[in-house]
């Protein structure tokens, strides 16, 4: 069940809230925990891959697998908490790489690593195990650790299974909601959480339904016709890739703002994911901005376990390679997901030896300029760009031919209708070898696609995100902002914020019913006779 | 009453509002006729034909004429119902710019819609055998349309919701009126009681591209679906006639100049329908249109359109009425028939 569709929207997000405060009012806390844990199971059901018919067994093996995950790692964590065994640990461990292993990576590993010729594809992905597995090893290690409270198990699955954060996160550390679910305000309805909730939840909603999908339709046919084998021109190839740079960020921020505000209307406080990432000043800045949650576990779970920053430069610059080559492989079974955490990883040793060489030279890296920023941030963006290339591509390939048109190695391509907006340039970019023609296969979303990245660009860069314009505080209390805000954060500031008022319920209304429509509509693209 | 219970007040008034501001703009414009079709396929010839169909089907249908706007443009259907003389009705089921694989999918659903039909014939050019491979086939939902040409519950106005269009219609609103009445406009829509659509633009109304036509690479999977067609109609028994529709000689001279490709063509028509019963019609042979038939690279202009549809006729008429109906080389041998005629 997608949370931009109408049966989840209209008929199972109503029910679930009215089971869970009909028996949460009535002091049966723990029955409402068992009715969201049931509910969130039928959310994680619902799901098909294979379009099974319902008596067919391999329909409900995801869901047979992800609740044998949570009680095998239940039992576990138990055990680890009573007796701190680390072979213990290593088992519990062991079984979640070893269940996501077989899922995700066994075709990879056989097919594009060791070269066999086996058809693995009969192996089904289950939905959200990437998901699902870190968070119950980060709760493995901490059990371990000793920093986990005994809980009773309907709290554990509930954990893991609350289908806000089920499908695509955050990734929740247990400290955050386990602790919630002991809270008795939290089985009480709760307006002011629930406005708000449904507020942060039709932001997220229309930066899914309007924004991302809204872009994506100039990024798509760029990256097919590569995949294709076709070679991008200069314009071709950056409007597919910024298309995307913008898709993919408004689709995964609106999707954990929908997870963030559903699990408010439950009094449920989920994690930030995203804060504002594009404005990120570097790369370490983005990656603190950027799937908040991924990057947190990645830290605490990976990188410092590997030693961290504690050996040294050459030991620090292994580990965050590392974990980054690791971090991309997480995001995706394939070499492009591998290049492009291999990228991050290098975009990372660069910004940590650059700031290492600037702090020896005596430079404050608390203090900036205005021109400082806009470059850094357009250098980092520029960075951010590229690997996005590989993270979209579906082969190498098919990535460099990309970023071969945006270095213009493949020719420079504008409508022949465009000619004429040129004035006296026209003649010299036509000797310069600019082609104005419309031919087949062309893929350039012209003055349309330009106004809407340009909105796109505007919101992404320069408005308030959805946690500083509603106010959400996430449960560790941060709501994320910036020490220093730019100039452009100054000015959005004095925007007026989320209130809970007639006025923003009737325009978020609007917005809501506008999304509905959306998702009910069958409408195709538009087919113009006379542009054939 | 408290801030949270406003602001929730407010999203329900939000969301009531628009739906009801949303109804009242589509009932609006339809009441003075500026309402254009729901955007079932946002195909304005498809879209437009259907509502149509809905405000007046036909009874008792016996031939139908699918393709893409070769067909549209190219066939008189009082005229050839004369000429026919048939007892039952014909129905101009042509689209603009269709490809093989969605005119096998267009009549595959009409068919259902209209059992008595006895004779499909599709007048075709090189462009409808482009990309078959990649344009999907389906380009409506099925469902969707028969419901509404078949009138009833839903009302219209769902129909507008489902197929949400907002930016279209109100694009569309001051154009409708217009392109439901001329035959002067590329876009027309200004269907005869048979949903044929005659027209007569100006060389200045067409633009060069249209004019000079697309390169075309003859794709084999729309040879396949044609191939599917024949099989389909021959399954259910209703004869199919295949025409290849006359070409501006200026556009097949710069798309086309040693004939190669319309060679070509032919050769693969007649191999894919090889073994069906299909009638091959080769119009362009027998027609040897001038230059001046045409208003742009593909299309009749109303005159020669009306040739066209006189000679069709004929040759429906012979060729159907034959007694060697049903012999397995018929594909060839009515395509020979035409190709002879034409030297």
């Amino acid at each position: 069940m997608l949370f931009n569709s109408l049966p989840f929207i209209l008929v199972f997000v109503p029910v679930t809230l009215l089971g869970f405060y009909l028996l949460g009012a009535r002091g049966h806390s723990r029955a409402a925990v068992a009715w969201l844990v049931l509910a969130s199971l039928f959310f994680y059901g619902y799901w098909d891959p294979g379009e099974h018919a319902l008596t067919d067994p391999w329909r409900w093996w995801p869901l047979a697998l992800i609740c044998s995950s949570v009680v095998v790692n239940y039992l576990i964590g138990q055990q680890l908490l009573a007796r701190r065994s680390k072979s213990l640990l290593g088992v519990g461990v062991a079984l979640n790489l070893a269940a996501i292993g077989v899922f995700k990576y066994a075709g990879f590993f056989a097919n594009d690593v060791l070269q066999l010729a086996t058809d693995l594809s009969y192996i089904l992905l289950p939905l959200a195990i990437s998901f699902f597995t870190f968070q119950q090893i980060a709760y493995l290690v901490d059990a371990y650790r000793g920093e986990v409270r005994a809980e009773g198990f309907i709290n554990y699955a509930l954990f893991v299974t609350f289908f806000p954060q089920l499908i695509a996160g955050p990734i929740v550390h247990h400290s955050e909601t386990i602790p919630q679910f002991g809270k008795r305000e939290t089985y009480r309805p709760n307006l002011d959480h629930l406005a708000l909730g449904i507020s942060i939840f039709v932001i997220g909603l229309a930066k899914k339904v309007v924004l991302a999908d809204g872009i994506a339709v100039y990024a798509s046919p760029v990256f097919a016709a590569a995949q294709a084998g076709a070679e991008p021109t200069l314009f071709e190839a950056w409007s597919g890739a910024l298309a995307y740079t913008f898709q993919l960020y408004f689709d995964f921020s609106g999707y954990s703002d929908m997870a963030i505000g559903l699990g408010l209307m439950f009094n449920i406080r989920l994690p930030l994911n995203f804060n504002s990432p594009y404005k990120a000043v570097n790369i370490i800045d983005f990656w603190r901005r950027w799937h908040i949650t991924l990057s947190r576990f990645l830290r605490d779970y990976l990188y410092i376990p590997l030693g961290g920053s504690r050996h040294g430069p050459s030991r620090r610059y292994t580990n965050l390679l590392v974990t980054m080559l690791l971090g991309g492989l997480w995001h995706g079974a394939g070499w492009t997901f591998v290049i492009w955490g291999g990228l991050h990883g290098l975009y990372l040793v660069i910004n940590h030896a650059w700031h290492g060489l600037r702090r020896r030279l005596g430079h404050d890296l608390s203090r900036s300029t205005f021109p400082g920023r806009v470059l850094a941030r357009s250098i980092t963006f520029l960075a951010v760009v590229v690997a996005w290339v590989f993270f979209r591509a579906e082969d190498f390939d098919a990535a460099n031919r990309i970023l071969a048109g945006m270095i213009g190695l493949n020719g420079v391509q504008l409508p022949a209708s465009y000619y004429g907006l040129f004035g006296p340039l026209a003649p010299t970019l036509d000797a310069l070898g600019w082609v104005f023609a419309d031919t087949d296969g062309f893929h350039f979303g012209g003055i349309t696609m330009a106004v809407f990245m340009a909105a796109l660009f505007g919101i992404a860069f320069l408005l308030p995100n959805t946690q500083e314009w509603t106010g959400y505080i996430a449960p560790n209390g941060e709501p994320g902002t910036r020490a220093e805000p730019s100039l452009f954060e100054r000015l959005a500031a004095a925007l007026p914020r989320w209130r809970p008022t007639l006025v923003h319920g009737s325009l978020l209304g609007v917005v809501l019913c506008w999304c509905l429509l959306a998702a009910f509509a069958q409408t195709p693209s538009e087919f113009l006779y006379f542009q054939f | 009453m408290s801030a949270a219970s406003k602001f929730l007040i407010g999203l329900l008034a939000g969301v009531s509002g628009l739906v009801l501001g949303l109804a009242v703009l589509f009932l609006g414009l339809d009441a003075v006729g500026a309402l254009k079709a729901p955007a079932f396929a946002n195909r304005l010839s498809f879209d437009e034909k259907l509502r149509v169909l809905r405000a007046d089907p036909p009874q008792n249908l016996k031939a139908l004429f699918a393709g893409s706007s070769t067909t549209l443009h190219g066939v008189d259907g009082e005229l050839l119902r004369s000429e026919l003389g048939l007892d039952g009705e014909v129905l101009n089921l042509g689209v603009q710019d269709l490809r093989v694989n969605q005119i096998k999918f267009l009549v595959d659903v009409f068919l259902d819609q209209f059992p008595t039909v006895t004779h499909v014939v599709m007048v075709s050019t090189l462009l409808d055998y482009k990309d078959c491979g990649s344009v999907e086939a389906k380009f409506f939902q099925p469902e969707d349309v028969l419901d509404y040409v078949s009138g009833g519950w839903p009302p219209e106005i769902y129909y507008y919701f489902r197929y949400l269009d907002l930016q279209g219609t109100l694009k569309r609103a001051n154009q409708i009126g217009h392109l439901r009445t001329t035959i002067h406009d590329l876009e027309s829509v200004s269907f005869d009681p048979y949903g044929s659509l005659l027209l007569d633009v100006p060389r200045n109304g067409v633009i060069d591209r249209v004019w000079d036509g697309d390169p075309i690479t003859l794709d084999p999977p729309c040879y396949r679906s044609l191939r599917a067609l024949a099989d389909l109609l021959r399954d259910q028994g209703i004869s199919f006639v295949y025409v290849i529709a006359p070409m501006r000689p200026g556009y097949l001279a710069g798309r086309d100049p040693d004939g190669s490709l319309l060679a070509e063509h032919r050769t693969r028509v007649r191999a894919a329908l090889a073994g069906t019963d299909a009638i091959v019609v080769d119009a362009h042979a027998a027609l040897d249109m001038p230059e001046e038939a045409f208003f742009d690279a593909y299309h009749l202009k109303r005159d020669k359109a009306q040739t066209l549809t006189r000679y069709l006729g004929e040759q429906i008429t012979t060729l159907t009425a034959a007694p060697e109906r049903s012999h397995p080389s018929r594909a060839g041998s009515a395509l020979s028939q035409a190709a002879t005629r034409a030297d």
